[in-house]
């Protein structure tokens, strides 16, 4: 029988080097795929180090690729310490750029101090229902949160496809695509790096992780979202509000999946469509998970995450690796990072059978 | 003289700088019950796995039979003729007891079954033992799974047999079955070694050797000594009988009028219980584990609801109110299970303190005050003697006794009006238990009404003015401390109904 | 070493280059392409298909080599096409309509550069934006014909990818086609809402035939479903019925050769003439007269359909050719009845 153990705690030095002999493995086994394809392994990482970090260009484009995946880390960490399993980041992602749109609606061309204040807001609020819901529904009616996330994740993606296709927001001439017309300006999220794109969203996306730390670590809602995770018995035991702890957790979590819909939307898009923000919530997950589950730690996984996706996008272009390794190789990076978060925390045991 | 079964000479254990076990010597002959007495962390449990092989010692020598030990697993200590029946079970749940048996322990790859449970079978009908050897573990009772440990141990027809806190599972009936099954050992000629701090239980062996600090204090004869010497021997000093104080019973503080709790299928969980506890009065609550105690704190903490009836605290109804505001009424709540519902073992011991209070006493603004959080927790360690490095080492890395000294820091503090103990001594030492006793009188001076359930009779009767007994719910009758004997009680116990009800 | 900044010096020294060279004839062409799913689509696959005999036969001697770019979305396929530009080694940068945002946000950068966006919806941009489209209509109408006659429980599907309108156009002739010759035929429409989805495809060809269809129109190419439950479907876009000869009575083809041809002529008309750029604002499709769309062969299945049947299917394919009968195109959300 193998088991895993958890560890009491691990050094600062030990967790560097396990996610750094990661990195050295997972680009071991990508060289050993791109030298089988026949393609050159210094032109395949020296294209994915200029998408990476290779110049101030590209190291803001993967800033912009990063932000809306801390907003997702964050979720996670927040909804999963508290060992509330949300799977609904996804959608949730999905209802803040939706109900930031709806907003526009009514804003008409109200100056971008006003409206874009509006449309955050209102992205939060529709990302908080959404996740209260699954809240309530798991309080009131002890339904499993991965249920209803992943269910309501259908529900809303679906949704957005009725209102995109011939539905009341579908761009006047243009059923096919899926898409509102463009925003007006006042609309736009304002850049914070003129020419590549890198928007508010970024500044508020560390904003947030910083309030995330600081209510994690020195609030009673955090104290009561780490009791919560470990032993809710002792919670209800001292009186503790469990189910309104469950419902707040759940209506922050949806807040922030929604605030990376609005980056993603407004920030960088500028019309409202599915595809673009379809997999931020699931890699939210991931990033929230690599990040140890610590709101620091999903920022830095999210910037790595960030500089691999610019960075792929170089090496698809600059380089002849064939465009299907590149996901791969990411797939087989992610492998490698996942293993050493699990055993960051984590150490294994081989244990016999039972006479022990 | 007779080679004896087993023979430690000058055995020595260290764990880094902690010394476990140091210059230990005895001797435990064929057919006799030896029994190893000492307070939590005195060494027992290492010095039990040294002579099964589960660790190597530093120093000295084991002898099994004349024969120097040597063994590489807990596999060999089995086949070679020593069973260790463990204190926490060690079984796969998704086995059956056959199964668990015999998997792993029996040599080459095809397991004879159909052979060994033929042989089970023979056991259990030898020594009384009713247990299916097909049964799944995971459907046993937990009295049923001790009983499927012994087997194992039974089943390779062990020479020595160490009972590792045997009967802390199991009910009065069973306890008593169990050293039936001892004596039938002791005469078909096995040596058994049993680890214990029940003064009961010890004396009924034939010797005793006492342990402290990981050290052999003395081993006496049963016969020849008392439980006065043999606990003065393990404290390392003369144990006070407790003397309580006499305190005036004031008005009327927690009245409990008909209160039903509903319980899974038909039967409630608790049924229609009545009583009152004054200011300053301490009821106890007598009964096998099981019986009704637990709905019985839960409600009057207000983390259950009654189904029917009423609870008053100082006059004002509280059946209706959430556990906070029952908490902050002056209510203080030691659970049954420290590790589940008593503390967060994840998270510090500071944090442990207050829990319950972070919104309240311990927030500034929105923040949690941690500077009071610190200088509470130095305080509550240095009045209850926790000992532990730092408050910020976590709940669950404390030992048993030193969890329920955090919990009772917290709970004495909460507790102005009433105090709910649910087993606060159960597992400990009789030096903690002691201390214990000490603290939850000191809240009977200021006036608190107490309410004790406890498996441990010798607790209700030194501690409680009056004693309730809980069978199957309902409460069978309450008793003055000072007007009844164990015969009583034991009655109540069982399901009798009282006379002369106090 | 710099890679970014070194490519863009390329790209302005070839841009210097370029000025000199206006009078000589180019050599060489890059074409980049990025599309919505992968080769494994049937929309890309015939691209290729189409783009490697082009590459063959070697259009105005021109040396055609051409990089294929997938999985990204939205921005990232914007920040690929800029990369695609700067690297100087791509004249033609061919993408998915899905895309025209960022194409719009490019082309006055890369005035040089000709854009093409393929496919329905979004916008015409003009300038050296052209708009590639596709309408597989006509097929699409005589395999409906094909199905009005065939189906015996009178219940006909249709799964497609996404409502859009070069989706709808062939689901609205089918139906048309069906009830031309069979007025009872009653309609069965699903999207998957995605352009490339086995799993889903699987399941909506399943929920189809337990709804009573025993002949479904595969936009999304899922023939297995088919044959396990031993239906009749037709194909898209490319001939299915060579690989899934017990199911596909016949597939709705579509080239791009002549799509291909045009863009890579006004692109070269550009670069050795200087003759300005002049995209189209308005949809440019290339009918089944004139070989943009085609009917499949039958296959397995020219043994098995009658003589009558593949006579009024000739017959009318003919008449399509010949302008005698006109498919309209029906844009609107075709549903089920």
């Amino acid at each position: 029988m193998i088991e895993l153990v958890p560890r009491s705690s691990t050094g600062w030095r030990a967790q560097l080097a396990a996610y750094a002999l990661a990195l050295v493995l997972g680009f071991t086994t990508s060289a050993l795929l791109i030298a089988a394809s026949g393609a050159s392994i210094i032109e395949g990482f020296g294209a994915l180090y200029e998408g990476a970090f290779g110049s101030q260009e590209a190291i803001l484009q993967s800033l912009v690729a990063a932000t809306p995946l801390i907003f997702t880390g964050l979720a996670t960490v927040i909804a999963f310490r508290a060992e509330i399993w949300s799977i609904g980041q996804e959608g949730q992602v999905f209802a803040g750029a939706m109900c930031g749109y709806w907003a526009t609606l009514y804003l008409g061309d109200a100056p971008g101090l006003v409206s874009i204040p509006v449309i955050i807001l209102a992205a939060m609020i529709g990302g908080a229902l959404m996740g209260g819901f699954c809240g309530w529904l798991k309080t009131r009616f002890q339904v499993n949160e991965i249920i209803s996330t992943v269910m309501l994740n259908y529900v809303i993606v679906y949704l957005l496809s009725y209102l995109l296709a011939g539905g009341p927001w579908t761009e006047e001439g243009s059923t096919s695509y899926h898409q509102t017309p463009v925003f007006t300006d006042n609309f736009h999220l304002p850049l914070l790096v003129d020419d590549v794109k890198l928007h508010i969203g970024f500044a508020l996306a560390l904003v947030a992780a910083a309030i995330c730390w600081v209510i994690l670590k020195k609030t009673p809602l955090g104290f009561e979202i780490r009791a919560l995770g470990f032993n809710p018995t002792a919670l209800r035991f001292k009186g503790v509000n469990v189910t309104r702890t469950v419902l707040i957790i759940m209506c922050i979590s949806g807040a922030l999946s929604a605030l990376a819909g609005v980056s993603e939307i407004f920030g960088v898009n500028h019309r409202l469509r599915g595809d673009v923000m379809t997999g931020i919530g699931f890699t939210g997950i991931i990033v929230g998970m690599i990040g140890g589950l610590n709101p620091i730690g999903a920022v830095i996984a999210a910037l790595l995450f960030g500089a691999l996706a610019n960075g792929s996008l170089y090496m698809s272009v600059l380089s002849d690796i064939p465009p299907s390794l590149v996901p791969a190789m990411q797939g087989i990076l992610l492998l490698f990072f996942l293993t050493a978060s699990v055993l960051v925390r984590y150490s294994i045991k081989f244990k016999g059978p039972a006479h022990v | 003289m007779s080679t004896p079964t087993i023979e430690a000479r000058g055995l020595c254990k260290s764990f880094g700088p902690v010394r476990a076990n140091h210059n230990i010597s005895f001797s435990v002959d064929a057919g006799e019950l030896f029994c190893l007495f000492g307070e939590n962390g005195a060494g027992k449990s290492t010095l039990s796995a040294c002579l099964t092989g589960l660790y190597p010692p530093n120093d000295g020598d084991i002898l099994f039979k004349g024969e120097p030990l040597r063994m590489a697993s807990a596999a060999d200590a089995i086949r070679s003729g020593i069973g260790l029946v463990h204190q926490h079970f060690v079984l796969v749940p998704d086995f059956t007891v056959l199964e668990n048996i015999v998997i792993g322990s029996e040599k080459g790859l095809i397991v004879p079954y159909k052979e060994a449970e033929a042989k089970l079978r023979q056991i259990c009908e030898t020594y009384g033992i009713e247990i299916e050897p097909n049964a799944l573990v995971r459907d046993l009772s937990v009295g049923e799974r001790q009983w499927a440990e012994l087997l194992k141990a039974l089943y390779f027809d062990a020479d020595l047999l160490i009972l590792d806190e045997p009967t802390a599972t199991l009910d009065i009936e069973n306890s008593k079955k169990l050293f039936r099954i001892i004596d039938k050992l002791k005469a078909d000629g096995v040596a058994l070694i049993l680890i214990s701090h029940f003064l009961d239980e010890v004396m009924q062996a034939d010797r005793v050797a006492v342990l402290r600090q990981g050290e052999l204090v003395g081993i006496r004869k049963t016969a020849e000594t008392t439980p006065e010497e043999l606990t003065r021997m393990m404290v390392g000093r003369d144990v006070e009988p407790k003397h309580r104080e006499h305190s005036d019973v004031g008005p009327a503080r927690l009245v409990l009028e008909n209160v039903t709790v509903a319980g899974v299928g038909q039967v409630p969980d608790l049924n229609d219980v009545s009583f009152t506890i004054h200011q300053g009065e301490i009821l106890g609550i007598a009964g096998v584990a099981g019986n009704g105690q637990n709905p019985l704190m839960e409600v009057i903490a207000g983390v259950r609801r009654p189904a029917f009836g009423r609870i008053i605290l100082d006059g004002v109804v509280i059946s209706d109110k959430a556990a906070r505001d029952i908490k902050d009424m002056g209510l203080g709540h030691i659970p049954d299970d420290r590790f589940v519902e008593g503390l967060v073992p994840e998270l510090s011991i500071e944090e442990n303190l207050i829990l319950g209070d972070h919104r309240g006493e311990y927030a500034r603004g929105a923040f949690l005050d941690f500077p009071k959080m610190r200088q509470r927790a130095e305080q509550a360690i240095k009045e209850f003697q926790i000992s532990t490095p730092s408050a910020d080492i976590p709940a669950g890395n404390l030992s048993g006794g030193n969890a329920q000294r955090v919990i009772l820091a917290r709970e004495k503090r909460l507790a102005t009006k009433v105090l709910l103990a649910n087993q606060p001594t159960r597992g400990l030492d009789i030096g903690v238990i002691e201390y214990i006793h000490t603290r939850l009188l000191e809240k009977r001076a200021e006036g608190v009404a107490m309410l004790i359930a406890s498996s441990e009779l010798e607790d209700l009767l030194s501690l409680c003015d009056r004693i309730g007994v809980l069978f199957q719910g309902r409460l069978m009758g309450i008793v003055k401390t000072d007007q009844t004997n164990l015969e009583e009680i034991g009655l109540l116990m069982a399901g009798q109904p009282l006379e002369n009800a106090a | 070493m710099n890679i970014v900044k070194s490519l863009s010096m390329g790209a302005s020294f070839l841009a210097m280059a370029g000025s000199f060279a206006l009078a000589e004839e180019p050599s060489e062409l890059g074409i980049g392409l990025i599309l919505a799913t992968g080769p494994e689509a049937s929309w890309d696959a015939t691209l290729m298909r189409d783009l490697e005999t082009l590459i063959e036969s070697a259009p105005h001697g021109l040396d055609i080599s051409y990089k294929n770019i997938n999985g990204v979305w939205g921005e990232q396929a914007g920040d690929a096409m800029d990369l695609l530009a700067k690297t100087g080694k791509y004249q033609i940068i061919w993408a998915h309509s899905s895309y025209s945002d960022q194409v719009k946000a490019l082309q006055d950068k890369y005035p040089d550069i000709l854009f093409v966006l393929v496919g329905s919806g979004n916008e015409g941009l003009g300038g050296n934006a052209y708009w590639v489209y596709k309408r597989a209509h006509e097929p699409s109408y005589l395999l409906g014909v094909m199905a009005g006659r065939l189906t015996e429980s009178d219940v006909v599907g249709v799964v497609g990818q996404f409502p859009s309108e070069d989706v709808n156009d062939q689901i609205n002739s089918f139906f048309a086609g069906a009830r031309s010759v069979n007025s009872d035929v009653a309609r069965k429409v699903a999207f998957i809402e995605s352009w490339y989805d086995p799993a889903k495809a699987e399941q909506f060809t399943n929920a189809q035939i337990a709804a009573g269809a025993d002949l479904t129109f595969q936009l999304v190419a899922s023939f297995e479903t088919c044959e396990k439950a031993t239906i009749m479907c037709f194909g898209n876009y490319v001939d299915h019925g060579e690989t899934s000869p017990d199911s596909v009575v016949a597939s709705a083809l579509i080239s791009w050769t002549q799509d291909l041809n045009w863009v890579i002529d006004e692109w070269y008309d550009h670069a050795a003439n200087g003759a300005p750029y002049e995209g189209n604002v308005t949809e440019r499709w290339v009918s089944m007269a004139n070989g943009g769309t085609a009917l499949s062969g039958y296959h397995a299945f020219a043994d098995k359909l009658s003589a009558e049947l593949k006579d009024e299917i000739a017959i009318l394919s003919a008449q399509i050719s010949s302008g005698e009968l006109e498919i309209p195109v029906d844009l609107s959300l075709p549903t089920s009845d």
